[in-house]
């Protein structure tokens, strides 16, 4: 696949898997599931004022992170009922791993200070040797998920699917950052908030 | 087997494919190091070319009917200038163009203007949708590439910027489709350009770049010779510097200088690195004062600073030209440029504003664009005209110094006109 055919399946799946993930397509049989994920495939090429709803949704929100493509595509393999979901605790891992990373890479990126963790990207030896170690650990703790998230972004980031030259951009991507801070503080908020404000 | 001893397998199996797949872009990511700045001067002209006279003035743009801003300039051959700026209704509007055109420095003429990009264009390059574009910059390689990097927008305001690249094999009779470049993980928002490119020895591009969407900030984008983005230095942090200008003053050795956009002293900042540009220093203000506004630096032949600025605390009315030691500490005031019949920059009534306009014209216009005087004047109203009366503005000056020993300078005239300044090093030995 040329980085131009990746650029296109990649946007198309942009578009319409997380419209698939988010409606209640759980509720629906199967046949009609299918069916479901293949109209909003195709909604998402209908040229509107000659450009597709996924080429604007892609001038929006740039080329996701190969992590956050793959996290998508995981996730409508277990809506589509082709696969079990992963451990509760795996994925909860993961909220932590892309999170922590997000606390890492984005305040600093903002120019609050001399030091631009995002230029790791662009020298990042050291940035591969983490991730190889942490896919090396996480591969013997058994947990395949994660191991194969990092690598497949690593394989992207060799064969430069994405346009940007930046690891970082095939590891993490506001979007993802987003979501797992969103889940994590919508699990932990109920700590801080009173009882007496709680729904029940 | 037991499935304990199968997992085991199955890991030890798979260990040595993510151990190789991490080697190899271990192997093919090593850090890229900035080679030694390009010496622009080094080395005699083969043509030396004699203005008519040591100070020349004329309008490179010749649309009467567009806002035209941001110009920026560069020595295609001896004898050929390329100068590129915005044109639209307005700043921001979809209908904005990156517009050109050649200056025969024998014939001290400017041809017709002519389109680069448009919003269009770049859209149907980038397959994305563009809502506006805005500041281009234009070099020429040492590899005799011509690169053109201008800012797009999908989404928002200027925050929301990112900068494409093209490049021409031929001197700017074709061009390669634009491309985005990536230099900011926020969806690749944000990033703008308006400083002259510069070169280092290998080829490699240094592009001065900011941010301006929290934070407004200064960076040194540093691209290989085919336009890849390699590294990116900070120059400046927090929300209060931006737009760079940067001028090399020895082999590893530059200076940065940058638009105040805070609100405590108003001056111009400046920056330095001694590693080619793999750090910066802090940021310190100068003497000159800078009303947010951009401004642009040369080195002479006599290894001073040339730099065109608004010495202004507020507004825009006054562009000036100074020179400097490279240490910035002593100033001296060469000429000024234009400057508003108001010595306070303060508006003027249409009776008075519409000759004053119209002498300003006749002294920048160059030949050439004389007749053009009819077509501007009945524009003049809309752009430069509020209730409390019509105001001068002079900004976004881009100077360039060729091997040849002349110095150019494009700016903003009123919005209306790019103007051009040309002078020789004569010219500036008999200012002192």
């Amino acid at each position: 696949m040329t980085p131009l055919e990746f650029v296109f399946w990649q946007s198309l799946a942009s578009a319409a898997l997380p419209l698939f993930l988010l409606l209640p397509s759980a509720r629906l049989s199967p046949p009609l599931r299918h069916a479901l994920l293949l109209a909003l495939l195709a909604l998402a090429l209908v040229p509107i004022n000659g450009l597709s709803p996924a080429t604007y949704l892609r001038s929006v929100f740039d080329d996701l992170a190969l992590t956050t493509s793959l996290a998508l595509l995981l996730g409508t393999v277990v809506r589509l009922g082709w696969m079990a979901r992963p451990p509760e605790a795996q994925l909860t891992l993961l909220l932590w791993l892309f999170a922590g990373m997000a606390v890492v890479l984005y305040p600093a990126a903002l120019g609050l200070t001399f030091v631009d963790p995002y230029r790791l990207g662009f020298a990042p030896r050291l940035l591969l040797a983490g991730v190889g170690l942490l896919s090396l650990g996480l591969l013997w703790q058994r947990h395949y998920l994660g191991c194969l998230l990092l690598s497949v972004a690593t394989l992207g980031f060799v064969l430069q699917l994405k346009g940007s030259t930046n690891y970082w951009d095939y590891l993490i991507d506001p979007a993802l950052a987003t979501f797992c801070m969103g889940v994590l503080l919508r699990r932990h908020a109920r700590r801080f908030i009173p009882s007496r404000y709680r729904s029940a | 087997m037991s499935f304990a001893d199968r997992s085991l397998l199955w890991r030890l199996g798979l260990a040595p494919f993510i151990l190789v797949l991490f080697a190899v872009a271990w192997v093919q990511h090593p850090a890229a190091v900035p080679a030694a700045f390009l010496d622009e001067q080094a080395g005699s002209p083969t043509l030396a070319l004699s203005p008519s006279s040591p100070f020349v003035n004329s309008f490179a743009s010749s649309d009467v009917d567009d806002y035209v801003h941001a110009a920026a300039l560069t020595q295609l051959s001896e004898d050929t200038l390329l100068s590129v700026w915005f044109a639209g209704s307005r700043e921001g509007a979809a209908d904005v163009q990156i517009r050109g055109a050649h200056f025969d420095v024998s014939e001290e003429t400017w041809q017709e203007e002519f389109v680069l990009a448009t919003r269009e264009s770049t859209q149907q390059g980038l397959d994305r949708y563009v809502r506006k574009l805005g500041n281009p910059v234009v070099a020429l390689a040492p590899d005799q590439r011509l690169w053109l990097f201008y800012v797009s927008v999908s989404i928002g305001g200027w925050g929301g910027s990112a900068i494409n690249a093209m490049h021409s094999e031929d001197m700017g009779a074709t061009w390669s489709t634009p491309r985005r470049l990536v230099t900011s993980p926020f969806f690749n928002i944000s990033t703008l350009v308006r400083g002259a490119p510069v070169f280092h020895d290998d080829g490699s591009i240094g592009l001065p770049v900011y941010h301006e969407f929290i934070g407004k900030f200064a960076e040194y984008l540093y691209l290989s010779a085919d336009g890849e983005v390699l590294d990116k230095y900070r120059i400046s942090r927090g929300n209060h510097s931006l737009q760079p200008t940067i001028v090399p003053t020895g082999p590893e050795s530059a200076i940065a200088m940058l638009r105040y956009a805070g609100t405590e002293h108003h001056r111009v900042l400046a920056s330095r690195t001694e590693d080619a540009g793999r750090s910066w220093s802090k940021p310190v203000p100068l003497e000159p004062f800078n009303p947010n506004s951009s401004l642009a630096a040369a080195m002479t032949h006599r290894n001073t600073l040339l730099v065109a600025l608004n010495n202004l605390r507020d507004g825009r009315f006054r562009l000036s030209l100074y020179e400097t030691d490279l240490e910035m500490e002593n100033w001296e005031h060469l000429i000024d440029l234009d400057a508003s019949p108001d010595p306070d920059g303060d508006p003027l009534p249409e009776s008075s504003f519409t000759p004053a306009l119209r002498r300003q014209f006749m002294a920048s216009s160059g030949a050439d664009r004389d007749d053009l005087l009819g077509g501007f004047l009945a524009e003049v109203d809309e752009r430069m005209c509020r209730r409390a009366g019509c105001e001068f503005e002079y900004e976004y000056p881009y100077l360039v110094h060729t091997r040849e020993g002349i110095f150019h300078l494009v700016y903003s005239w009123n919005n209306s006109f790019i103007k051009h300044v040309s002078f020789t090093e004569d010219w500036l030995e008999s200012r002192n």
